[in-house]
């Protein structure tokens, strides 16, 4: 399972024991072939070390920083701290998307001596406390007993996992060669139960284990100080991954693109906007992406010259995109695979049907089936969430709210102040919660209004119309059951006052408005406003 | 793409129904080659002893000749239903699965997409997959490609059994398949647990410590490894936000060495996905929106092939069918309950009509000598009953005593209209209406009726103002919104619609032939009005004058061929045979009202019993009676809340004044009464109204005290 990371490529070949029938003899083909779009830097680098061939330092740090555009600082303070074992612990911080891991593990190349052995551990893809102890001990264990070492037990306690990690290491530093224990992602442990425990001893492991040959790396999205708990322990040198420029940005999205000169004007127009948006490198990436598809479309060649009048011509076709794309970078950018999706699905004609639909969030049709009873109560739950239970009674009385105005017409200056504040209040609140009682028998008044319009829409010597009310009634359970799986209701657990539950809807006002026009209810008469 | 052989099928309500399906389970097991199952059980139990059985049972025959026929009857109507259940069934399936067809071909396509895009980025060596560190690519943000399944239906049981479907289809195009439910990715699970039921769908042994190494060993075997693994995702609105969201975030490190993608289900809308996930996880997806067909598409197919189609030999009445559209419609709105729906009008036709064997005819290459076969055969009392049935005593025509010309009849007037029926939905779908809609029109058996004096009513334009008019004066509002639609056909359509219906028409030759001549009407015009266009461009109003005599001339077609040909089926003799009419018994199984009848029962208890001791009390609630019912009765003199302690009480002076006058002591005063009573008796009575309290509100009838107010519970359930 484990194999030692040696970062050139002469040895990691040899350092293979089993003969892979995938892996090549030669060396400068063991990296994949660099994609066509854009060039992978471990084959810079691997041509660099064959054609420099005295390992000239210089030359490794070049190489290093070529291929962490914006980051020649952190580069350097990784190779100063990160070389010469005896090492104190170091943890690599700064946001999403800033290139922390990367850097280290380009750094880790590049560092002299080789480092003997490598033990990585995402933190992120390991579930548990026991999956992180196995993940390690199986990555330092010799690889000739690989095979058997996988069924070897794995400790539970904390305890027992320093003890097995003690005895792992020392095997591999009494060679003398510097071993690297790395903690990716470290913040995830905080929302693990028992996080306390397990942050504690993995910060605590360079004190735990007092082995100067082992270097402690550890690199979290979160600022230092949320690991301050423990006290005493030797305190990790910092290295500070900041947000990237938006100059570095482009830099960063320039590099191996296949055409240059286009991607840079449009770069030039996409990219600020955007930027102020999100600064993750990644984020920009996805939404820029469709944005450029976009921005191409005019031409028919690629290759043509750009001039004055053309750039100005894609940058008027752009505009639109680019703001309805500001909009949804900061949520989603789902449109963008939609119209890649288009792109390449011949039997498109559905989804771009469709896609009208999701584009223009104004359309009005209900875009999913749910019967009329399901539809009535949804309603029913969106008012019960929405208006204050005071006033039911005074929207549901025999007129069937249309008394609304009058109402509001004998208030007094003062009433009217204070429903101002209570509105207010209702909408820092959010939806409120209801009985079902209370769902019940909004759903029964509104259902009992409307009645007359619904036989209007079903046959008039329809059946149920006679009974109209009971065949509603007769299984809004059900119905509450539906809308509680998709979400538009949630059940809270029962009330510790009360014991009975109580629910939300979830649901916002659009979609409420969209279900009251698809079976035309006057929902609009009943929502409390001012 | 079917669920292979030998699978359990698959978990449907249609398939699910058991209850209903008692019919006469036993009748089924015996074998057919024996007359009746009695006989058989006889001549079983006779066969060692006797050595003539043939003789005994002869006699025994003799004997019972009346009931050995209902039970061949009997038995014939099971094999009726049987054959032609499994004809709708069949016809169902073929409908449902050619639908999700395509859908399926886009997810497998979409899936082999992705997986050359992801491939291109890097192809790893397996000892690279295996590495815990992720690859350095020059991709920023690698995202998981996922497929947006929008199955449009807020209630889920529909899409269960396509989903299965589609699992069982990419695994059959090779690709890794697992499936996730949201009972999974629940937070009680975590990501750990969810994880670990991902291995266990695809790994053969699990290891111990389930992490994502042992997937990346695991795909790097030669077999597995040159294809996606797609994970599906069924009921996305019911999983954990959380869990999915770290799943995502943790497969998303390792899409590019172990390409898994994910297929989620959304029922309600795309928003679902920003209110559940948070936006760090979104952002790794890669999205693509894919549809199923809507329900009412689903629906339109369906009433197609079943029920317009039907060369089956069932077919529902005007208030059946529209009792399914209105539970379809307003209720349920699933496929499913549809489905179970119409095999259960199915089975209790089969089951109380008592010619219904008959439909198997339909079935029959030849079907008069079927019909004629079993006529001939048929006892007196039940040609007696055929004949008196109310449609054919109604029509009184000189044919109406001819059983077999009858049918034929019916058959051949069953399939013109169907044809007809078809050609209106042609016209009708370019104004969005629904088959059925239009379906549950035509077999109103008033619309005979109404044909005749309303003749001259659409051959005037029907506006839309005026529709709506229509609407809500007679009961044919679909057909002539259909009937109208053609007249607002572009030129293009209205060929395409011709042709649609020159296929269906093919039987009825007159008409046939009438829409040839229209067609090639058409498409002269067609090609003179091309050409017309090229030297006048831009003058719609000489194309406008071209197109509506022609359209005019279709919706004329139509509305003729609706007013001679589109007979609803329940206004032909015999109709019965075939034709499912009892909306009662279909209302009553599908549309429970537990609760109520449950109360009702309680209530009248002594209905039910028909005990002596209550009959003669009358309105007095008895001691004699159940104590739930006793309870349930003193409950309804209460208001929305009940005190417990009057209620007790009131229940424990009705206890022990049947037990007084079961003692037939002599009368005292209730007060001494109660103080003779010994305290087990007090408690014997306590545990009782316990019970039947806690009965109550197991029944769903009331809800008990709270911790607020714990001597009051509350009645949930009122009136009577």
């Amino acid at each position: 399972m484990s194999q030692p990371v040696t970062p050139r490529r002469t040895t990691r070949s040899s350092a293979v024991s089993a003969p892979d029938p995938a892996s090549p003899t030669s060396p400068s083909k063991s990296r994949p072939k660099p994609t066509p779009r854009r060039q992978l830097i471990p084959t810079d680098v691997a041509k660099e070390e064959e054609e420099g061939e005295g390992e000239h330092e210089r030359s490794t740090i070049d190489a290093l920083l070529e291929a962490l555009p914006g980051r020649r600082a952190q580069a350097t303070d990784l190779l100063r701290l990160l070389a010469p074992a005896p090492a104190l612990p170091l943890l690599l911080h700064g946001g999403a998307a800033t290139g922390k891991t990367r850097a280290l593990l380009l750094a880790l190349r590049h560092i002299l001596p080789r480092p003997r052995r490598v033990a990585y551990a995402a933190l992120r893809s390991l579930p548990s406390p026991r999956a992180l102890f196995a993940s390690l001990l199986t990555q330092l264990s010799p690889p000739s007993s690989s095979s058997a070492s996988s069924r070897l037990r794995v400790p539970d306690k904390p305890s027992d996992f320093v003890a097995a990690l003690r005895d792992a290491l020392a095997g591999l530093s009494a060679q003398g060669e510097a071993v690297y224990l790395v903690f990716d992602n470290l913040e995830v442990v905080r929302s693990w139960d028992k996080s306390g425990q397990l942050l504690t001893l993995l910060l605590r492991l360079y004190d735990l284990l007092r082995l100067p040959q082992v270097v402690l790396v550890y690199v979290s999205s979160a600022t230092p100080d949320a690991y301050y708990s423990m006290t005493g322990s030797v305190e990790p040198s910092h290295i500070y991954f900041p947000d990237y420029t938006v100059d570095e940005v482009r830099d960063i999205l320039m590099r191996g693109h296949p055409n240059p000169k286009l991607y840079s004007s449009f770069l030039s127009v996409a990219l600020k906007p955007l930027f102020r948006v999100t600064r993750r490198v990644d984020e920009l990436v996805a939404a820029l992406e469709p944005l450029f598809r976009r921005y191409c479309e005019p031409l028919g060649d690629l290759k043509a010259v750009l001039d004055e009048s053309i750039r100005r011509r894609l940058f008027e076709h752009i505009q639109p995109h680019l703001a309805a794309a500001l909009n949804e970078t900061f949520s989603v950018p789902m449109r963008a695979s939609v119209d890649k999706c288009n792109d390449h699905s011949s039997g498109g004609k559905v989804i771009s049907k469709r896609q009208f639909g999701s584009r223009d969030s104004l359309s009005t049709e209900l875009e999913f089936h749910m019967s009329v009873s399901a539809k009535y109560l949804l309603l029913s739950a969106f008012l019960a969430s929405r208006n204050p239970a005071t006033l039911d009674a005074a929207l549901f009385d025999s007129t069937g709210g249309s008394d609304n105005h009058k109402r509001k017409r004998k208030s007094s200056q003062a009433s009217l102040n204070m429903k101002d504040t209570m509105l207010e209040e209702m909408l820092m609140k959010g939806p409120g919660t209801f009985p079902l009682e209370r769902l019940l028998a909004i759903f029964q008044c509104i259902t009992s209004v409307s009645e007359d319009a619904l036989g209007d829409v079903e046959c008039p010597d329809s059946m149920m119309t006679g009974s109209g009310m009971t065949g509603l009634m007769s299984d809004v359970l059900l119905q509450l059951s539906t809308l509680c799986n998709s979400n538009f209701l949630s059940k809270s657990r029962s009330c510790p006052l009360e014991g009975s539950a109580r629910y939300r809807s979830n649901i916002d006002e659009d979609l409420a408005l969209k279900v009251a026009r698809s079976v035309s209810f006057p929902l609009s008469k009943y929502i409390y406003r001012r | 793409m079917a669920t292979p052989p030998g699978d359990a099928p698959p978990l449907t309500a249609a398939n699910n129904i058991q209850p209903f399906f008692v019919l006469h389970k036993a009748a089924a097991a015996a074998d057919s080659s024996v007359p009746s199952s009695r006989a058989r059980r006889r001549i079983d139990a006779s066969l060692p002893s006797s050595p003539s059985p043939k003789s005994a049972k002869r006699s025994h025959d003799a004997d019972c000749e009346d009931g050995e026929d209902s039970e061949v009857y009997e038995r014939l109507r099971l094999e009726a239903f049987h054959r032609t259940w499994s004809k709708i069934q069949s016809t169902i399936d073929e409908v449902l699965r050619g639908i999700n067809l395509k859908l399926f071909d886009q997810v497998l396509q979409w899936a082999q997409e992705s997986f050359t895009a992801v491939r291109a980025i890097a192809m790893p060596y397996h000892s690279e997959v295996q590495q815990p560190y992720p690859l350095l690519t020059d991709v920023i943000g690698t995202r998981i490609p996922t497929a947006f399944v929008l199955t449009k239906n807020a209630e889920f049981v529909d899409d269960i059994t396509t989903f299965q479907d589609l699992a069982a289809h990419l695994q059959s195009s090779g690709c890794h398949l697992a499936k996730l439910s949201a009972a999974e990715l629940s937070v009680k699970h975590g990501v750990g647990g969810c994880f670990r039921s991902l291995l266990r769908q695809l790994l053969s042994d699990v290891p111990d410590v389930a992490d994502v190494s042992a997937l990346a060993s695991w795909y790097c075997k030669a077999e597995n490894y040159d294809q996606p693994i797609i994970v599906i995702i069924d009921d996305f609105e019911q999983c954990s936000g959380d869990v999915l969201g770290e799943l995502v975030m943790m497969l998303s490190e390792w899409v590019i060495k172990i390409p898994v993608f994910f297929v989620m289900g959304i029922a309600t809308t795309l928003d679902a996905l920003k209110k559940l996930i948070s936006s760090e996880a979104l952002q790794r997806l890669e999205p693509c929106k894919l549809t199923l067909g809507s329900p009412s598409d689903r629906m339109n197919a369906l009433v197609e092939a079943v029920l317009v189609k039907s060369c089956t030999g069932f077919s529902i009445s005007h208030e059946v069918a529209m009792f399914l559209r209105n539970y379809f419609f307003r209720h349920d709105g699933t496929i499913t309950s549809f489905i179970s729906a119409l095999k259960l009008a199915c089975s209790k036709h089969f089951s109380m009509e008592p010619l219904s064997f008959l439909c198997m005819g339909m079935l029959e290459e030849d079907c008069e000598e079927f019909w004629h076969d079993k006529f001939e055969s048929l006892p007196q009392a039940m040609r007696k009953y055929a004949f008196d049935l109310p449609s054919c005593t109604s029509a009184k025509k000189s044919s109406s005593n001819n059983m077999v010309q009858g049918l034929s009849k019916l058959l051949k007037m069953q399939k013109d209209w169907s044809s007809v029926l078809l050609c209106l939905y042609e016209a009708g779908r370019h104004d969005k209406v629904q088959l059925l809609d239009i379906f549950c029109e035509a077999v109103n058996p008033d619309l005979q009726t109404l044909n005749a004096p309303n003749r001259d009513r659409f051959i005037s334009k029907v506006n839309n103002e005026n529709l709506s008019a229509v609407k809500s004066g007679s009961g044919q509002v679909y057909i002539a919104q259909a009937i109208n639609a053609i007249r607002y056909l572009p030129m293009q359509t209205l060929l395409h619609v011709l042709e649609v219906w020159s296929i269906h028409l093919k039987g009825i030759s007159e008409i046939y032939g009438k829409v040839k001549e229209l067609q090639s009407a058409t498409s002269a015009a067609d090609s003179v009005m091309a050409k017309k266009e090229k030297w006048t461009r831009g003058s719609t109003g000489t194309t406008g004058n071209g197109t509506l005599p022609l359209n005019e001339k279709a919706a004329m077609l139509l509305q003729d061929v609706t007013r001679k040909y589109l007979v609803p089926i329940g206004c032909l003799p015999f109709h019965e045979i075939i034709c499912f009419n009892n909306v009662g018994i279909l209302q009553s199984a599908l549309i429970g009202n537990p609760r109520r009848i449950v109360q009702l029962d309680l209530l009248k208890s002594q209905g039910h019993l028909k005990c002596s001791c209550c009959s003669r009390s009358g309105t007095a609630v008895s001691g004699s009676l159940h104590d739930t019912s006793i309870i349930c009765n003193l409950a309804q003199e209460y208001g929305e809340v009940i005190n417990l302690h009057d209620w007790y009480i009131s229940f424990e002076g009705i206890i022990n004044s049947t037990n007084s006058k079961a003692k037939r002591k002599t009368y005292s005063s209730p007060s001494k009464k109660k103080s003779k009573s010994t305290p087990q008796g007090e408690a014997m009575i306590q545990a009782r109204f316990c019970r039947a309290v806690t009965e109550m509100q197991i029944a769903g009838l009331l809800r008990m005290p709270s911790k607020r107010r714990p001597d009051l519970v509350q009645r949930i359930a009122f009136g009577p």
